[in-house]
Formats: C-alpha cells, structure tokens, sequence
C-alpha cells in the first residue's frame, strides 16, 4: 500500500510540473517514511550503482549522437540512404525511417535523430508532395527506432537496474527493431500508393547508381561507425562502453578533419550538452536505485507477483495488463522513469510467468516506443513538432495511425511471440 | 527583488564559467581513456591497471555537474501536463511556483542525504585499489550538486514569484549570457 501511495505520488507530482528528479526524490522520501528507513545509509546504494563502469556508455552514445550532428557525419548518413532508398515519393518516406534506423545504430537515442534528421528530410519531402504533419509523425516514430536497434540507452538502462547483460539486452530489441521498420516502410508505401500526385518523381537506375557512387564515399566515414560499434561488440573486441568512447574518438576527428563541419567550440558544446542530458538521467537513477532497493526490503515486487496471480491467473492475461499498464504509464512518464521505476517492481511477476527478463526487456522496448509518442507526455511527439512546425493537434491523427498500426502490433508480436526477441541472443550464446 | 536576481545571475555566470570547461575536458578525457585502454589491451597486449578506477572517479562529477547545468536551464526531464489541460495563466503560473517549491524542498533533503554520504566515505576512507585515490572525491560530487540545485531553485522560485506578483512583467531572465 505504502509503494503504491509513493508511486501515486510520483505520477501525480510529475503531472502538476515537478521536474522526474525531483518527483523521484519525493518518492524515495515517501517511502523512507511509510516504511521508517534512513535513506542517507541507501545512499550509499544509489551511489555505488551508477558509479559503474556500464553505465557510462550512456554519456559516451549521447555525445557520439550529438557529435555526429554537429559534425556533418548524420547530413552525410541521411543523404546516402536517401540516394539509396530512392528519391521517388514512397521511398523518401523510407529513407527517413532507414536512416532513424542507422542513426540509431550509432547513438542510441530518439532525440538526437529527430533533431538531425528532421532538419534534413521535412522540408525536401515537403516538396515531393508529403504532408508535413505526416512527415513529423513518421520521424517521431521512426526516430524511436533509436531505442530498438543497438546500442540503446534504454536497453542499457534497463540492464543496469535489473541486473541482465547489456549486450544480451541489446540483441533482444534488434528483431522488434527490424520489424518496425518493415511496417513503417509499408504504410508509408501504401499511404503514398493511395495518395498519388503530380509531384511524383522517379530517378532512373542509372542516375540513382551515379548518385549512390557518389554518396557511399561522402557517408563512408559515417557508415563505418555501426560499423566499428556494433562489430567491436559483437566481435567480443571491446564491451559496449568501451565501443562508446571508440566512437567518440573516432566522430571527433572525422568532424573537425574529414568532414570539417566541427571545430573545438562545437566540440565541447556537444560534450556538454551530452553531459547535460545524461546528468539529469543519472540523478534520476541515483534515487531509482535507491527505491528499488526499499521496494525490495519491503518485498514489494513480491507482494504485487501475488496480486497479479491472484487476479489473472493467466499468463497471456497478465502479459496484457502488463502492456497496457506500460501502455498507460508511458503516456504520463518518460522512458527513464518507466524503465528506471516499473522494470524491477514487474520483472519479479514476468518470471513468476515463465518469461525471460532478456524477452521482458524487449517488451519494455516497444512499449516505451509507443508511450514516447503518447501525449500528455509524448516527448518525442513535441519535438518533431517542433522541428517540423507543426501543431500537436495537426500531427496526431497520423501519429495515432503509425501508433495503432505499427507500433501497437510489433508491440504485441514482441509480447507474444518470444523468438522475435529472443533468437538472437540465444544464437549468440547469451540465453540457454 | 530585483538586485536579488541580478547578483544571482552573476554567480551563475561564474559557476558556467568553470563548469562548463571541466565538463568538456572530464568527458573527453574519460573518452580518450578509455580508448586508450582498448589500444594497450588489444593492440600492444599490455593492458593499463587502474585506468578504469581513474574514470570512475571523476565519471559522477560528469554526471553531477551536468545536472547542475540542466537546473540551471530549467532542461530538467518533466511533464508539462498542466499546460496541456489548462489555459488559465495565473492557474499556470501558481502551479509552476507549487511545483518549484516541492523541487527546492526536495533538494534541500538531497543535500542532507548527500552529506551523510560525504561524511560517511570521508569516515570509511574507502580508496581505490591501484592509485589509493579517496572515493569521497566522486562523492562529493553529489554533495556539491545538491547544493547548487537549491541555488538554482531558489532562483527559479524567485523568478517566479517576481511573475506571479507582478502580472504583466516579463520574467526576469533566469540565465546569464555565456559564450561557450
């Protein structure tokens, strides 16, 4: 009862304004009470668990994403696969979701895609006949591939605070990554087969080749970078810390001699930028550990497995509840809190039910995606609204189509059909 | 209140002025190192000891200090939901001070907890292995960012109470100009 009045607390704090930080901290002071603990001696808990060496590929992927940006390396990465997708109507709409899909192999964030890519691709589609309040909702749900494909901070979030491998973590999403690609593509296809216009304009072959020739060499640099990360972890050379701070080294050359777009004063804005939005993760998972580890003494995830049994019974039921829960929780609280918060209170109930946490994980994932675009919160919603001029009202209905129509469902596969999720990690060797 | 706000944004412009330039060098210097660990592991298979212990130290302040600037762009994570259900100004404004005020009273607590845990390590003399570097370097970070979140709060309470009793005025400006 005392959790959940905490947890009351911290959505309802959060909806009257209070920064997560803050909402976070009332909750570990609520707690502190209901359950008479002494949160200064749990400091040291939440200090030792972000002071880990796995966390700190969080600050490392952001800077590569905010370096990537100001270094020219995303307008080259974005040019390439437009020239490769083609620059006929339909595929413009692709090549916007392919490359949310790469940038999202470098970085591992929504926003830092949104931010670069959307200031590319809107105003071009724009001119091949695509609605802008169309192409806004698509970057916002394509940019959220981000947190789908590796690496990706809420995969890494996830690990760290229910204690999985990063890298087995990272494999899980990769098939519901891939997956939503695939349905985007596809509605943007039969969305602009439906929609025929005059402004339709089809590259031949031979000048697509000559434009991809001359593209692959500009976006080489760039290309080489998914490369490097996901090559260097998989090829068990470095851990995926280790692949972040690689790619740091490696973007910042490439922008300030390569690509010649960054100098020192770009350089340190993106490192302190970077800074900025991991600091404010960090203190949020400061008292999220702290929480987690009262919810823990008190066997609160104990309590609520027994709840949720009780009620449902049924394991396919209780995987519903626990979609829509995430579902609703998403469109009050943003991915850090849900992943940060729920991912240890329900991980007790997913295993109780035969469901693997790496499997779990997955689901997280493409819950997070739909809640990242559900309004109030919606907070990668708001930006592309922002970046693509359009009112929220304006972007809703096709955000709520890509939502229902691609999101939802790979959502649901990922839940139901656990191959999706966990085949390969099992085929890497990181599940039985 | 006014000068009060005034002599504020001169220390906040102080504070940028040595923040953000650590930043910068603490997080490429974390970046390099670790690359560089890679290199003398894998490359010249003569791994560095201690490299990783020397990041851990100064990777909180990274973190800390980066959510000082955050507060002090009020870039925190939120929701902004009373601006989506309400169009009442006054209604948006006294939600804005309430929810600034929950903020500081929850950093005045942070600074407690924060200090026990100083006081703590500083007691313990917890060290690392290779180069006996004391931990309460790394956590006092936290320490020092709670402190400076009250400062920016207070601020920030200030700036909004400044709106909320004088309608009609532009809010103070509640961050320096900076050049970085």
């Amino acid at each position: 009862m005392g959790a959940l009045f905490a947890i009351l607390a911290v959505v309802a704090l959060m909806m009257i304004g209070v920064p997560v930080v803050f909402s976070f901290a009332a909750m570990t002071f609520i707690l502190s009470i209901v359950y008479d603990v002494d949160i200064s001696s749990l400091m040291t808990t939440g200090f030792w668990s972000v002071n880990s060496v796995v966390l700190l590929a969080l600050p490392l992927f952001v800077m590569t994403g905010y370096l990537m940006q100001a270094g020219g390396m995303a307008a080259r990465l974005v040019h390439f696969v437009e020239a490769l997708v083609g620059r006929s109507r339909s595929g413009m709409g692709s090549s916007m979701v392919v490359a949310c899909g790469i940038f999202g192999a470098i970085s591992g964030t929504a926003s830092a895609a949104v931010a670069s890519i959307g200031t590319i691709m809107i105003d071009p589609m724009e001119k091949h006949g695509y609605k802008r309040e169309y192409t806004s909702a698509l970057l916002g749900i394509s940019s959220l591939l981000g947190l789908l494909i590796p690496p990706s901070i809420t995969m890494i979030l996830y690990a760290v605070v229910t204690r999985q491998s990063v890298t087995a973590c990272f494999l899980a999403t990769i098939g519901p990554g891939i997956l939503l690609i695939l349905v985007l593509c596809l509605m943007n296809w039969i969305k602009m087969r439906l929609q025929p216009d005059q402004s339709n304009e089809v590259m031949s072959f031979r000048k697509r080749v000559v434009e991809v020739n001359d593209n692959i060499w500009k976006a080489f640099p760039a290309l080489m970078l998914p490369v490097i990360i996901l090559g260097g972890i998989y090829g068990g050379i470095f851990t995926p810390t280790e692949a972040a701070a690689v790619a740091v080294v490696y973007a910042i050359p490439v922008g300030l001699f390569v690509y010649r777009e960054l100098d020192l004063k770009k350089t340190i804005r993106c490192l302190v930028d970077a800074a900025t939005t991991t600091g404010v993760i960090m203190v949020i998972l400061v008292f999220s550990f702290v929480s987690s580890r009262i919810f823990t003494f008190e066997r609160v995830p104990q309590e609520l497995t027994e709840l949720l049994m009780d009620i449902f019974q049924d394991k396919l039921l209780i995987l519903l509840v626990v979609n829509i829960f995430l579902i609703l929780l998403g469109m009050i609280m943003d991915d850090v809190s849900v992943v940060a918060i729920i991912s240890p209170l329900l991980l007790p109930v997913m295993e109780s039910i035969g469901v693997d946490p790496i499997h779990f994980a997955a689901i997280v994932g493409t819950s997070v995606v739909i809640g990242c675009n559900s309004p109030p919160m919606a907070p990668i919603l708001f930006m592309t609204c922002r970046v693509g001029k359009v009112g929220m009202s304006q972007v809703m209905r096709p955000a709520l189509g890509f939502m229902v129509f691609a999101a939802l469902p790979v959502m649901l596969v990922t839940t139901y059909w656990s191959p999706l999720a966990l085949y390969l990690p099992r085929v890497m060797g990181y599940l039985d | 209140m006014s000068k009060l706000l005034a002599l504020i944004a001169t220390i906040d412009a102080v504070l940028v002025f040595l923040i953000k330039p650590v930043l910068g060098l603490i997080s490429a210097a974390i970046a390099f190192m670790l690359a560089l660990g890679i290199f003398t592991r894998a490359v010249l298979d003569a791994p560095l000891f201690g490299l990783e212990e020397l990041i851990l130290v100064v990777a909180m302040w990274i973190y800390m200090l980066g959510a000082v600037l955050a507060s002090r762009e009020r870039s925190h994570l939120s929701a902004d939901f009373v601006q989506v259900v309400c169009s009442n100004p006054k209604m948006i404004q006294v939600m804005r001070l309430l929810s600034t005020l929950i903020s500081l009273l929850m950093a005045v607590m942070f600074v407690t907890w924060s200090y026990d845990l100083l006081q703590w390590g500083i007691n313990k003399g917890q060290a690392t292995p290779v180069f006996q570097l004391p931990w309460y370097i790394s956590q006092s970070s936290l320490f020092v960012a709670a402190l400076l979140f009250c400062f920016y709060l207070i601020r920030d309470l200030l700036a909004d109470l400044n709106t909320l009793l004088h309608p009609g005025t532009l809010p103070h400006p509640v961050i320096s100009e900076d050049n970085c």
